[in-house]
């Protein structure tokens, strides 16, 4: 049987030596549209392409400054200007409740989007517009078990009758802002801003840990169109399961979305 | 010199062997016997007295026999509905003996040796029984020769003594003798020489005075090592010839093959043709082409969903608990039904009636004990229950799966703790109660459980009075945090059967079984604040939260009827009630998805077996109509098997047949947490039955030693159904919406075997050339290959046995499988500064995987006691013993504007130690 048995394994292993192919991955060059319609403001579309995994292959010789970008509203239809690096056009300005389209052509195929733009969030209230909160350092520890005093969270409420989207986020806005807790040492120093997720809520709590710094803290509670919240949905990195992102871009991918949004404003006071 | 009788090893169900290897056969009618059947009885190591007895009181058939050389010789054979006749011509084989059966099915077997011209054996009565009549010669002449068992050739000096006489009759040179006056015919005669081992002839009235002929056997050198040299012959693997693409196996063999510190039945199958073997993740079944939940797993009767431990690694069976595994790959009979590829049927270990045991195993990766007791002579019990210990192996293989270890019990900074605790545990009892000869009942009872428990716990703030706090801590509030990081997978089965005989020709099988699969999964945060002022206490819990829980709930019967001879008519019903539930929760507040679904599910099944043309030929058709209460609708599966004798040892077969699948098993990836399974119904929107047709024909050829086979399928699928969950894009809804993808799928492939049954070494080589492609709209309109498409495979298994070693080797080749990479990536500010990286796919699997290959080899030293019977093993193997980087899948990061790859490899080298004894 060993005779046998040697010759087919050579075989199947000769065999099977011609089998692997492998080629690079396909790159089909659409374009990457990111654009943010906010209220209020004018509209700032950005366009690029994607980073593929192979330089250079499968790229068209579409010029990303030179091309054609329509948007229109519901009445009139605006050629927007590349200017800087987005295209722009500083006659519009973008107005709630709104229906917008983009649409542009590019390698052969015609991209388009369209968003509504949310409206101003209604009957904004913040529970505090100032707290108090204890410092803490080395000098806290030094004299026994300290007492702290936690102020209440900070509570912002709003109306959302129709069930849509929102989202706040919190940044500091004060110059070289002073820590809250400056305990650890050599620690990275904790980011300026914190957010939490879109989702379908009509309040927020902020605890007060959440704020980092004292100084002023500029809160904004976005009004946002589902397609944003899209773009938070976790993705897979895993060759078993990567598939392409949802988007709203047709022939394209990206985000194309109008916000609304109303500004608070909070003082972290040092006690 | 003498050669050691062999035993009997693999064993090939066929109704009409060749007469190539029988050396003498008398002529043979048919007798009542051609039409008694052995349905499904394995003799393993039991001595042809015992088999002899045992067919005679089943049976009601008179066997006549040499008693002394039956219990000294043993029968290793697995009948699979085969004629009594057939049965005693087997036994004999290889035996040295030779049977005879009279018109009126009385059986005699005696020994033969090396036929001479001059003997008239066929008319010898058999001296080797003692006569129990009256004698009916006095003081007679006796003479005869005496001969060497083995070779026939004449004995001379053999010294012949009877009972009552001091006289001493030697042979000649001629080995003839002569006794002039013999006291009657019923003494016996006792004839000795040097060398050999007495020899006692009995003399009964039928005898031939003039040429008796006494054979004597050689001496063996030591019973040990003759019980030895038939502990080296087990039946590791047997092919079963009865029902096209099936194969039996014996899981107590499985010990003698290479294993990752479990010997696993699973993993066993996974050797064979047409069943990948390259999927370390997974212990279920991808078999020809098909997915692990299209193979139906019964043990017992009862359906097992989730078959694995240890992230897949091993099988949540224990082998030490099993009697027999029979795998069905495709065109199964229509007795079975619900799934669309193919069948695993196991059967739990039924205890010795007569002898208690217990014994243990341990590993490197968990120990095992087991008992059989006979409690009383119609009941006996089996018990088995293994765990693992976080030894080197489960750490190992956790590590590398969940990306973290998991001997972890560390303190991190605030006086947090972490801990964690895993571990897999099974449990199987088998109660089988004969309440006479034609009743019997049956209970089997299965566990198993996963469990991945990462506790982190730490405290802030401080209680008013005392305590200090720890950095960060908040002020006069305090509290605890919580994460819990859980999750379970437990199977729970049980069933009670009642075996009936109706009579001679019709029995019948009925069982009530219940199925309960439920997995959660736990990644909250849970945080307890107590206001220092109010006392009040807030419990805030944020997280994920999966469950998913499965009951089943069945009736079957089954009814097997002789009508005639060669043909069994089989009926049944059965009826199922099902019940899913899963549920998906974030932080609490929020459930995404919530889905119960109910059905049940009715039908029955008709099977008609036809066996004709002197038994060369048989034809199966059958069918299969259920109603699921899911969809409203009726199925109806027509299947249909044949087979044909075209030579000695040369049979063709062929199989078609529809396939139903009403409950699905989804894999639903979530980055955070690794992907996780869950079953769902089939129902009238969302999910459709799918639907499976086979078309499979092959060759096979049993000659000898020897087994080639060579088996073509095709399996069209329809309605698979694919899944993914999307962030719902639509206003108003909540925010996760589950996509249902149907689409349409085919599998193909030839597999070839070649085996070697017998000998010292033993063992098999296949090759698998397959293909697997599916096509779902939403991936486009062409057909990609499926996740689980592998081109080649090509597996050689050997085992060489050399007295109490056994030495064996795996080696695995397969292309490698497909996969998706990204085309390119892009960027998105989010409006709070944040970057997010997205990949952008152009082609589904459009990538193939480098081959996988690992070669695995094992050594095991068996003990036996002093009767001779295997008391246990100590064995070492290696598992990819050249330690080849095998891909599992990939990964991708975006770095600046390039994509990085990363491999997530399996396995490497991995040694393992099992110790295992049993009293007998």
């Amino acid at each position: 049987m060993r005779m046998p048995t040697l010759s087919i394994i050579c075989f199947f292993l000769v065999a099977c030596s011609a089998c692997n192919k492998s080629t690079s991955p396909d790159y089909n060059d659409r374009p990457v549209v990111i654009s943010y319609l906010f209220a209020g403001r004018h509209p700032t579309v950005q366009i690029s392409r994607q980073a593929s995994t192979s330089s250079g292959v499968g790229v068209s010789s579409e010029n990303l400054k030179t091309l054609k970008v329509y948007l229109s509203d519901d009445s009139t239809v605006h050629l927007l200007r590349f200017s800087d690096t987005v295209y722009t056009d500083t006659n519009v300005v973008v107005a709630a409740g709104r229906n917008y389209k983009l649409s542009f052509l590019y390698n052969g195929k015609e991209v388009t989007a369209s968003t509504i733009i949310p409206s101003h969030p209604v009957n904004v209230s913040s529970s505090a517009t100032a707290i108090w909160l204890d410092k803490i350092d080395e000098s806290t520890f030094a004299s026994g078990p300290p007492s702290f005093s936690m102020p209440d969270p900070v509570d912002i409420e709003w109306t959302n009758d129709d069930k849509s989207y929102y989202m706040l986020v919190a940044e500091n806005t004060t110059a070289d802002p002073e820590l809250v807790r400056d305990t650890i040492s050599n620690s990275s120093r904790p980011a300026f801003s914190f957010r939490n997720q879109p989702s379908v809520t009509a309040s927020v709590r902020l605890p007060s840990m959440s704020f980092e710094y004292f100084g002023l803290y500029r809160l904004v509670l976005y009004h946002l169109q589902p397609e944003y919240a899209t773009l938070y949905e976790q993705e897979s990195n895993s060759s078993q399961s990567l598939t392409t992102p949802v988007t709203n871009i047709v022939n394209g991918f990206g985000i194309f979305t109008g916000i609304n949004a109303d500004t608070l404003y909070l003082q972290v006071i040092k006690n | 010199m003498r050669k050691l009788a062999p035993v009997c090893v693999a064993l090939f169900v066929c109704c009409d062997v060749s007469a190539q290897i029988i050396k003498k056969r008398l002529p043979q009618r048919l007798t009542r016997l051609d039409s008694i059947f052995l349905r499904d009885e394995h003799f393993r190591m039991e001595t042809l007295d015992s088999a002899y007895r045992y067919f005679a009181g089943k049976f009601n058939v008179s066997i006549t026999y040499d008693t002394l050389y039956a219990r000294r010789h043993y029968l290793n054979y697995w009948f699979s509905n085969t004629p009594l006749s057939r049965a005693i011509e087997i036994s004999t084989r290889e035996q040295r003996l030779r049977y005879s059966i009279d018109s009126v099915g009385n059986v005699v077997i005696r020994r033969s040796g090396k036929v001479l011209a001059e003997d008239t054996v066929s008319e010898q009565p058999p001296v080797q029984v003692k006569y129990a009549g009256a004698a009916t010669k006095k003081n007679f002449i006796l003479s005869g020769r005496v001969i060497d068992f083995e070779t026939g050739e004449p004995l001379a000096g053999a010294t012949l003594l009877l009972p009552g006489s001091a006289e001493i009759y030697t042979t000649s040179n001629e080995g003839h003798f002569i006794i002039p006056n013999v006291t009657n015919d019923t003494i016996t005669i006792t004839t000795s020489k040097v060398g050999y081992k007495v020899s006692y002839t009995y003399l009964n009235p039928g005898v031939e005075t003039r040429n008796l002929v006494i054979e004597m056997e050689q001496a063996t050198k030591t019973k040990l090592e003759e019980v030895s040299v038939i502990a080296k012959r087990p039946d590791i693997v047997l092919n079963s010839e009865e029902h096209i693409s099936a194969i039996k196996m014996t899981p107590a063999k499985l010990a003698e093959l290479p294993n990752v510190g479990e010997k696993d039945v699973m993993r066993g199958l996974q050797l064979m043709p047409g069943v990948s073997a390259a999927n370390e993740s997974s212990s279920g079944l991808y078999v020809r082409g098909g997915t692990p939940d299209q193979n139906l797993v019964l043990y017992d009767g009862y359906i097992i969903y989730h078959v694995d431990h240890l992230y897949g690694f091993f099988s949540a069976f224990n082998a030490n608990a099993m009697k027999d595994v029979q795998l069905y790959k495709g065109g199964f009979d229509a007795i079975f039904g619900g799934r669309l590829s193919s069948v695993t049927e196991i059967t739990g270990k039924e205890a010795d009636k007569k002898k208690f045991n217990l014994g243990a195993d341990i590993s490197l990766l968990s120990g095992n004990i087991f008992t059989e007791i006979p409690v009383s002579e119609k009941i006996s019990i089996t018990a088995a229950l293994r765990r693992s210990w976080k030894g080197p192996i489960y750490n190992w293989i956790f590590n590398k799966v969940s990306g973290t270890n998991s001997d972890e019990s560390a303190s991190g900074p605030g006086g947090a703790t972490t801990e964690t605790n895993a571990y897999f545990f099974d449990l199987n009892t088998k109660v089988n109660y004969r309440a006479n000869k034609n009743n019997e009942f049956i209970y089997s009872y299965f566990y198993s459980t996963d469990k991945v428990d990462k506790v982190q716990s730490f405290s802030f703030g401080s209680p008013p009075g005392g305590g200090g706090a720890p950095p960060g801590g908040g002020g006069g509030n305090f509290g605890a945090n919580d994460m819990t990081d859980l999750t379970t997978f437990n199977n729970r089965g049980m069933s009670m059967q009642w075996m009936k005989k109706w009579g001679k020709h019709l029995k019948s099988s009925s069982a009530i079984s219940y199925s309960n699969f439920f997995s959660d999964r736990n990644r909250t945060n849970e945080r307890t604040t107590t206001d220092s002022v109010t006392a009040e206490e807030t419990t805030v819990k944020t997280g994920v939260i999966e469950h998913n829980n499965l009951k089943d709930v069945s009736l079957k019967t089954q009814f097997d009827w002789e009508t005639f001879s060669g043909n069994t008519l089989t009926l049944g019903a059965f009826a199922s009630y099902y019940d899913i539930k899963y549920t998906y929760s974030q932080d609490d507040t929020s459930t995404i998805l919530d889905r119960q679904n109910y059905s049940t599910m009715a039908g029955l099944f008709l099977q008609n077996r036809y066996r004709f043309l002197k038994q060369k030929a048989e034809l199966k058709p059958g069918i299969r109509a259920s109603y699921f209460e899911g969809t409203g609708k009726y199925y109806f599966e027509p299947r249909f098997a044949a087979s044909y004798k075209l030579l000695p040892g040369l049979t063709a077969k062929g199989a078609y047949g529809h396939f139903y699948q009403f409950v699905n098993q989804i894999t639903r990836d979530d980055v955070l947490s690794g992907s996780s399974e869950f079953w769902t119904l089939a129902d009238k929107t969302n999910v459709p039955v799918s639907k499976a047709i086979h078309y499979i024909g092959g060759l096979s050829y049993d000659v000898n030693d020897y087994l080639f086979s060579a088996e073509g399928y095709y399996k069209q699928l329809t309605d698979i159904t694919q899944y993914s969950m999307r962030f719902s894009s639509v206003l108003g809804s909540k925010n996760y919406t589950e996509h249902f993808f149907t689409g349409q799928g085919y599998t193909r492939g030839i597999e070839l075997m070649a085996q070697k049954k017998t000998g010292k070494l033993t063992g098999w080589v296949s090759y698998t050339l397959g293909q697997a492609y599916n096509q779902f709209d939403v991936y486009g309109a062409s057909y990609l290959p499926a996740n689980q498409d592998v081109t080649n495979e090509f597996k050689i298994v050997g085992i060489y046995k050399l007295g109490k070693w056994d030495y064996s080797a795996t080696w695995i080749f397969a292309s490698g499988r497909p996969y998706t990479a990204p085309g390119g990536s892009y960027q998105v500010t989010l409006l709070d500064g944040t970057v997010k990286d997205y990949f952008t796919v152009t082609s589904q699997n459009s990538l193939r995987l480098p081959s996988y290959h690992r070669l695995d080899v094992a050594v095991n030293r068996h003990f036996y006691n002093d009767k001779g019977k295997e008391i246990g093993y100590l064995g070492l193997s290696l598992f990819n013993a050249y330690n080849r980087t095998n891909i599992w899948y990939k990964q991708f990061y975006v770095s600046g504007s390039e994509i990085t790859e990363v491999n997530v490899n399996y396995l490497g080298i991995t040694p393992n130690l099992t110790l295992s004894l049993k009293m007998h």
